[in-house]
This record gives structure tokens, sequence and C-alpha cells, in this order.
């Protein structure tokens, strides 16, 4: 009985303990934290290797009141950096973000990273080899912004935003903010990948340019930078990259501008848009059958033409359909230029005909070029704003 | 291993009532009221211990002035006006023009029937048992010659009135609240329940105290069961003195080792009349204003008095804040440290950076600090309850600016550390009654999340869920009407329905008689009302 006793006490110490034990591995504090919010990735000619730079934030600069300043401590000096770029460089890129801690006191944190960029350089030689980190590791995460610089990656953690006061997290924002034009490619790691393990399409990535102004670097994103596998190929341009959108049905907002039978300026206003890939395959020609339809209204008119009637709305939403279809074709006569199939037209083909995807995927480079894609747009326009005339002065 | 440990504690504890009972014995004999009223007085003098509060006033009886008789009582515990209205005038004046016969038999049917003008009157031949009587604040009467002693009830001691209770204020409702006088109270529920079934039974527990226990119970809405139950367990306390219910709810209450009460109690008449009437049974305590009522359900703590008497929109917004506050309560504290210790990339950006910027500097671990902090608004907490008002204030300034403000602006503590202990002790005042449970849960779950995070605290919940759902109160599971589900109950539980839609009573509890009333009860303003009876009035023409 005692016995017994004795034994239940030392199980339950022992639960105890194993409570205790196995505690901890994991913990961190939170100043033992070094924040990332953006990381670039550039080759080094000196090693040959890799060489990273990591934008680290200060958290005790970031969001301190001028002259308050938290718990009587100093208060941040006028233009305290808000983050610490740091570089450091290794024979492959988990070599050089161990080797962050020679210069780091604390270890760099990757889940709060916003942008991953990667020099021209390396995206031209094929990136594949750089991303295995970032998909193994535990801490980094699928949903951050792949970026391509203009030229070299360390660069870009150098610039700064005016608004925000971490640079990468203003780089992040201006990317979501592709909504409102949806001239702007933008994509996370995740879709990135999506698009590098098909065998067919060609991934896009976001494009970042750095403008000099009076002295300062201001980072700059438009357009799409497009890939033939892991490689850099080209760029699109802001409306050859409305055009890839509206194939792939992501327009989500912005203005198209198109022209009155007097030819004054008018800005359509998107407000919908959404799009339908057909494949077929008839007689051994690849068709591809693209139906776009788009909702949107009168934003803005610069001349002052009577559009409130049945008829001129009806020409307007020709001249908008005409529009989007010059768009379209602009993206398609580029990707065909270059061969590579940045609208995953493969894929459509590939869930139509799966019978004969072998075939269809070994040659498709060569028939990308060949595909004949009908396009048909559909556009209507809903509202004219708050104004149905314009307002014309009194002729004298 | 606790249950064998119990068991060994309660063989002790037999064979040490097996040796007292045989001592026992000895002392407890039958003592009959003596013929000679000298006799009888000493030994009551003598078992008082020649109190200094007994009062024994010798006076003589009949037309003649022969019989001699006294009346004893203890001073403090007896109406004095009473007294000598009711029973010195009368005997001492009254008798002398009633009594010809002089016969100490004769006398006392006499002052029984026409002089002694109080309401309650009783003979006993017992003089423990009139000692007895004597405790409660009876007066007895002893006269030379007659084996038997009257007692009369005069009981009547300073008590404090009847007040607003401070542990359950209400912004409407009724403002009176029970009192220590257990006759005021049992007399507040029959105010509140004229009804024939409502059944007070009497019981003395306490081998010392003797305090006077009254089961307070709805005949025909309570399960008889319960009041068995409650009485067995009540009758097998054996105790030195019940000073408080608390005293009685440990000794009977389903669950000791649980965190969370199995027994509710409540302050105020209202409460205690609704719970009756929901099936329930409730044991009133001599000397405390705090009532027992069972059996108690989980969700009996998030439920007010308030909460029927105002519109049920409101009401239910403000149960909803209840149960957010408990949860805020038991897991914000355990939630911050899991977070900041271990799952620091779920953390909104910003808001790490701020929490970052904050902790900077502080020399402690998160876990030391919450811990810390949560020790130290328990001290407050406890000092403001204890100290005398006018200095209480002084321990909330000292609380609030010295502890908060300056261990943030010191380095010591972070500031949304504070914040967020400050938030969970507001939190946890919102649901008093589970106030306690919160504070051990919280100190527990801040020690599983600082050494396994958030899997700690789920370990923690799913342990807490599996033991709120085993445990029982007087055989009602804890946590109906949850769980077990019971989708009619649900109307008070997470709304509050309005008052017209609760036609039955909770189905745990009062299930021999589970409708409350009719379920039309919806009210029509008039115009519909014309047009249903119209309707009526067709189907029935046809």
């Amino acid at each position: 009985m005692k016995k017994k006793l004795l034994k239940y006490i030392i199980f339950t110490i022992l639960l105890f303990l194993l409570l205790l034990l196995t505690a901890c591995w994991d913990r961190k504090e939170l100043d033992d934290l070094a924040v990332v919010a953006g990381i670039a990735i550039d080759y080094d000619r000196e090693t040959e290797g890799i060489k990273l730079t990591a934008q680290i934030i200060k958290a005790g600069e970031v969001g301190q009141p001028q002259g308050g300043g938290k718990g009587g401590s100093s208060a941040k000096e006028e233009g305290a950096e808000t983050v610490w770029i740091v570089e450091s460089t290794g024979e492959t890129v988990f070599d050089a973000v161990r080797n962050f801690t020679f210069q780091s006191s604390r270890k760099l944190y990757f889940p709060h990273n916003n942008i991953i960029v990667f020099s021209k350089e390396l995206a031209e030689k094929g990136i594949t080899p750089y991303l295995s980190f970032f998909i193994r590791d535990h801490e980094t995460r699928n949903m951050v912004w792949v970026l391509i610089a203009e030229d070299q990656a360390g660069d870009v953690m150098r610039v700064k935003t005016d608004l925000e006061e971490i640079p990468a997290v203003g780089i992040a924002r201006m990317i979501e903010d592709k909504v409102v034009t949806s001239e702007i490619s933008g994509i996370m790691l995740q879709e990135f990948l999506t698009m590098l393990m098909s065998k067919t399409t060609g991934p896009v990535a976001t494009p970042l340019r750095i403008l000099e102004k009076g002295g300062e670097k201001k980072p700059l994103i438009e357009g799409t930078a497009v890939f033939k596998g892991d490689k850099l190929l080209t760029h699109l341009n802001k409306k050859e990259t409305r055009g890839l959108l509206w194939v792939k049905g992501e327009v989500e907002s912005g203005i198209i501008i198109i022209k009155d039978p007097r030819g004054n300026k008018i800005s359509i206003e998107i407000t919908k848009a959404s799009s339908k890939v057909k494949a077929e395959i008839t007689n051994g020609e690849y068709k591809i059958k693209l139906k776009v339809s788009t909702e949107g209204n009168i934003g803005e008119q610069m001349g002052d033409t009577n559009l409130a009637t049945g008829k001129m709305i009806a020409y307007l939403e020709r001249q908008d359909q005409e529009a989007v279809k010059r768009e379209i074709e602009a993206a398609l006569k580029k990707a065909k230029e270059y061969k590579t199939d940045i609208f995953a037209f493969g894929e459509a083909f590939h869930r139509k005909y799966p019978d004969n995807w072998q075939e269809i995927q070994r040659n498709w480079d060569n028939i990308f070029p060949e595909v004949k894609v009908s396009i048909e747009v559909d556009s209507q326009l809903h509202h004219a704003g708050l104004n149905v005339k314009p307002p014309i002065p009194v002729k004298q | 291993m606790l249950r064998k440990l119990l068991r060994k504690l309660r063989f002790i504890e037999l064979l040490r009532n097996e040796n007292n009972e045989e001592g026992d014995q000895e002392v407890v004999a039958d003592i009959q009221v003596a013929k000679k009223l000298q006799e009888n007085l000493s030994y009551i003098e003598k078992r008082l211990g020649k109190s200094s509060d007994f009062v024994c006033r010798k006076i003589r009886l009949g037309s003649k002035d022969k019989i001699e008789a006294a009346i004893v009582y203890i001073e403090g515990l007896v109406d004095k006006t009473s007294i000598s209205e009711n029973i010195l005038r009368p005997l001492m004046i009254d008798t002398r023009l009633v009594a010809n016969e002089d016969t100490a038999v004769n006398i006392v049917k006499v002052i029984e029937t026409n002089t002694i003008t109080s309401g309650d009157i009783r003979y006993t031949a017992d003089l423990d048992c009139l000692i007895d009587s004597l405790l409660t604040g009876e007066t007895g009467i002893l006269i030379n010659s007659s084996k038997k002693a009257l007692i009369i009830a005069t009981r009547g001691w300073e008590a404090r009135g009847i007040q607003q209770p401070e542990t359950e204020v209400v912004v409407r409702g009724p403002r009176e609240g029970f009192t220590e006088t257990l006759r005021t109270n049992t007399s507040q529920l029959r105010r509140k329940i004229h009804n024939p079934n409502l059944i007070f039974e009497a019981m003395k527990l306490g081998k010392q105290t003797k305090t006077e226990i009254c089961i307070a119970y709805i005949k025909g809405l309570v399960n008889d069961k319960l009041i068995e139950e409650i009485k067995r367990r009540l009758e097998s306390i054996e105790t030195d003195a019940i000073l408080e219910s608390g005293y009685i709810e440990e000794f009977i209450e389903d669950a000791p080792f649980s965190p969370f009460p199995t027994i509710a109690n409540t302050e105020r008449p209202d409460v205690a009349a609704a719970k009756m009437l929901e099936g329930r049974a409730a044991i009133l305590v001599d000397g405390t204003p705090f009532v027992l009522t069972v059996p108690m359900l989980f969700v009996e703590s998030l439920q007010i008095a308030e909460d029927y008497y105002s519109r049920p929109f409101y009401t239910t917004i403000i149960r909803w804040i209840r149960i957010i506050s408990l949860f805020i309560s038991i897991l914000l504290p355990a939630t911050y440290v899991a977070l900041a210790t271990f799952h620091q990339e779920i953390i909104p950006t910003p808001l790490l950076i701020t929490m970052i910027a904050a902790s900077e500097g502080t020399p402690f671990p998160v876990l030391v600090a919450a811990i810390f902090m949560g020790i130290v608004f328990e001290i407050l907490r406890e000092a403001g309850v204890r100290l005398p008002r006018p200095v209480g204030q002084a321990v909330s300034i000292v609380g609030a600016l010295v502890i908060g403000e300056a261990a943030v602006s010191a380095g010591l503590i972070s500031a949304p550390l504070v914040i967020m202990v400050a938030l969970t002790a507001i939190s946890s005042f919102v649901v008093s009654s589970q106030a306690d449970a919160a504070t051990v849960l919280r100190f527990i779950l801040v020690i599983l999340a600082g050494s396994l995070g958030a899997f700690g605290i789920i370990i923690g919940l799913l342990g807490l869920l599996i033991h709120m759902t085993s445990l029982r109160s007087f055989g009602t599971p804890y946590l109906s009407p949850l769980a077990p589900l019971s989708l009619r109950d649900l109307k008070d539980v997470l709304v509050r329905s309005p008052l017209w839609a609760m036609f039955t009573r909770p189905r745990t509890i009062a299930w021999q008689d589970p409708q409350r009333q009719d379920f039309r009860m919806m009210p029509h303003p008039p115009q519909d009302r014309d047009k249903s009876e119209a309707e009526v009035d067709s189907s029935d023409n046809e």
C-alpha cells in the first residue's frame, strides 16, 4: 500500500518535471529578436558566393514621438535610423544568414519579413538555387513579396520611403496598392513557386527600380518582370502588365483612358472584371478562347460632350472594349516574342486535354507562339458619377 | 492517490469519533426538572458556569404569594419589553386575580391558559433542553414543586437591519439583502414567495455552536431526492463550529479539490427566491447573510439578478461582455506570455515592433514579469479589501502610480505588460463569483504558457474542460445546459431571451415540473389582439 502510494507520488513528480524539462527550448524573449523587414540577395564577386543585405528594424527608434520617448530615456534624435542595414556573405544563402551573427548581437528573425529582392544578375542566371532556404526554413514565410531589382539588390535595402518609417514595409505597401491601377504584378513567394513548378508557365515577379531625385534614392514599382523557367527575360510595361492581369482575371480596379467622338479624353474607372480561358484543339490547331468581362464607371471627362445618352454610352463601351483588347494583345505579343507562357495557357490545355498533356508539355515552347487567341471583351458602363451632364459655360 | 489519502484520513477520524462518543455519553444524561426550585436553579447556574449574562428573577405567585417561581433568561438575547409586558406583569399582577387555587400544578395550567400573553409557549421536563432554549433567547419559567418548566419565546437581540447587500449591487432591483438573523432571512423569503409549498426545514449543526440551519425549498418544484441528499450531507457533518455558510459549503461540496465552486451563494433574497423557483434548494445559516443554493451550474456565475429586471437586448450584450471578461481574466496573461516568448510570428508587425520597443532594456523574462505583476496585483487587491476605507485610497494611489507608472518608467516592466495586467484585473471583477477560480487558473496557465507556449495553454484548457465536464453539483452536471447540451435551456445562457419566451425551468434541475408558464405569453398590442381575436372568433363560427 505504502509502496504503491510512493509510486504514485513519484509518477506525479515526474509528470511535472516532464513539463518543465521539455520547456523553453524554443523560447525567445522579445528583446532577443532582430526582426528582419526585408532581405536582398546578390552575387558576391569577391568570394564568388552569396551576399545578403538585411534590413533589420530598430524597434526602439520606430514610432517614437520626437521629444517624447519611452520611459524617460532619450528621445528619438533627429534623423535617427529606424532600420539597420547589415551585409553578410557566405557560400550558400543559409550560410550567409548564419554569418550575420558575426555582426549582429541578436539572431535574425524572419517571420515578419516583407520582401525578398533578387539582383538582376542572379535573376538572369536563374534564381532556383537561392529560393531553397526560404522554402525549407520554418521561420521564413511564403507570404513575402518577390522583387527583382533593376541592378544590385543590396541597393534596394538602402532606399528610403517618405511615409513609412521602415522602407521594406513601405515597398510592401506599394505593391499592395497594385489593386488601384492593376498595372503592377505583385507576386508572393507562394505564387511564384506555383508558377515555377508548372512545366509550361513562365513565372512573373515584381520589378523594382530606384529613382534618384535630389540625391535621395526612392523606390519605384511598375510593370512586371517576366521569367522563363527560373531565368529573368524581360519586363512588361504598365499597359502590358494590365493586359496580363486581364487574362489572369486579377484586375480589380484601374483607369482606362478612351476618347469620345470629338477626341476628348475620358477616364473609365474599372469596378469589376473577370475572365474565362477556354482551351481547344481542332485539327492540330491550338486555340484559346478568351472571354473578359468588365464593368466600369465614367470617372472623368475632359471635354463637354453630353455622355448621358444611350448611343453615347454604347459608343463608349465599344471604345472601352477596344482599349482592353489592345492591352491584352500587347501583352500577348510580348509573351509570344519571348516564348514564355506567362498567362498559364498551358495549364488550360492541361485541364482540358489531360491525355495529350505529356506531348503538349514537351512541345510547349514551339506550340505557344502559334496558339491562336481569340479575345472577346464585354464591357459595361453603369454610372456616370455624381453629375450626368458636364458643366458647360454659357456661350456668348 | 488523493482518494487513498482521504480514505486514511477518514479512518483516523472514525477512530477518534468512537473514542469521543464513549466519553460523551457519560456527560450527557437526562436531567429532569426537579421539584425543588432551588435545585433547578443551581443546576442551571452550574451548567452555565455562573455566566454574568444569566439572569434569574425570583417571584412569588398566587393570590397568597405562596408559590415560588423564577424567570430565567440570558440577557442580550431576549426582548426585555416583551418579558416585562408579557411575562412579568401577568405573572406578578394578573395571577392574583385569576388563581384561587394555590397548588403548583394548577397554577401552571392557569399561567399557560390565562395569564401569559405571549404567542409561543411550551413545556419541557428536561433541564438541558431548557438550557438550550435559554441559549437561543427564550425565557424559562420554573415553578416550585412543578416538574415542568415553561418556555416562552422572547427572542430579540440587537441585529443589523436589512441593508443593501454590498457584494451584489444592482441599479434596478430590490435593495434589500439578507441579514445575520436566520428568522429575518426566512421572513424575507416568505415575503417573496407567498406559498404554502415554501418549506423551511430546521436543523442544528456544530457540537459547540449549535448553529441553526434552515433548508428552504418549494415543494413540488424541487427534486425530493435533492432534499434527501442535502439532509444526508448536512447530517453527516460533525464539527465543532459552523460560523458561516462557507463552513457548510466545504463540508458538503462535491469536488473539494476543484478550483470551481459547486455551491452558489447569494446575499439577495430575490436571487435566492428565483433560484428556488427554478427547483433549487437554499441553505440558510444563522449568523451570516450568505445563503447557499444548490445545485449550482457554471452558467449561474454569468447570470446576475439585474439581468432579469432590465430588457433582454442590453442584457444579452452585457452577458457576452461577462463571458469575454471571464476568458480575459483567465487567459490574457497566459496568451501574452505565450505570444511574447514563443509565437512572435503571429503578432502583427507594427504591434511586435511596439512590444519590442517597450521591452527593450527590461531585465526580466516575460514569464517572470507576468507572474511578478500578477502577484503585485493580488497584493494590492488584498490590501485594498482589508484596509479601512481612508487608508484603502492610499493603497490604490500607491498601486496605480508607484507600481504601474514607476515600474514602467524605471524600465523594470514593459508598458504592454502593465496594460495587460490592468485589463486582467478589471475583467476578473466582472464575473465575481468565479474570481477565485480565475486567479488560480491564471497562474497555472501563465506557467504552462511560459514553458510550452500556446501548446501549453491548449493542454491547460483541455484539462480544464475535462475537469469541468466531469464536475457535478448534487448530481447536476456543472456545465449543463452546455454539456450535456440542452437546446431548450440555452435561452438563458448565451442570450437572455425575454421572460415570456422562457416558459420552461432548467431541465437538469427542475425536471419534476418543467413548465414555468404558458408558452403564449408574448405581449400583443391592441391592434394585433383584435385581429387574432377576430380570427379565433371566425374559426369558432366555422
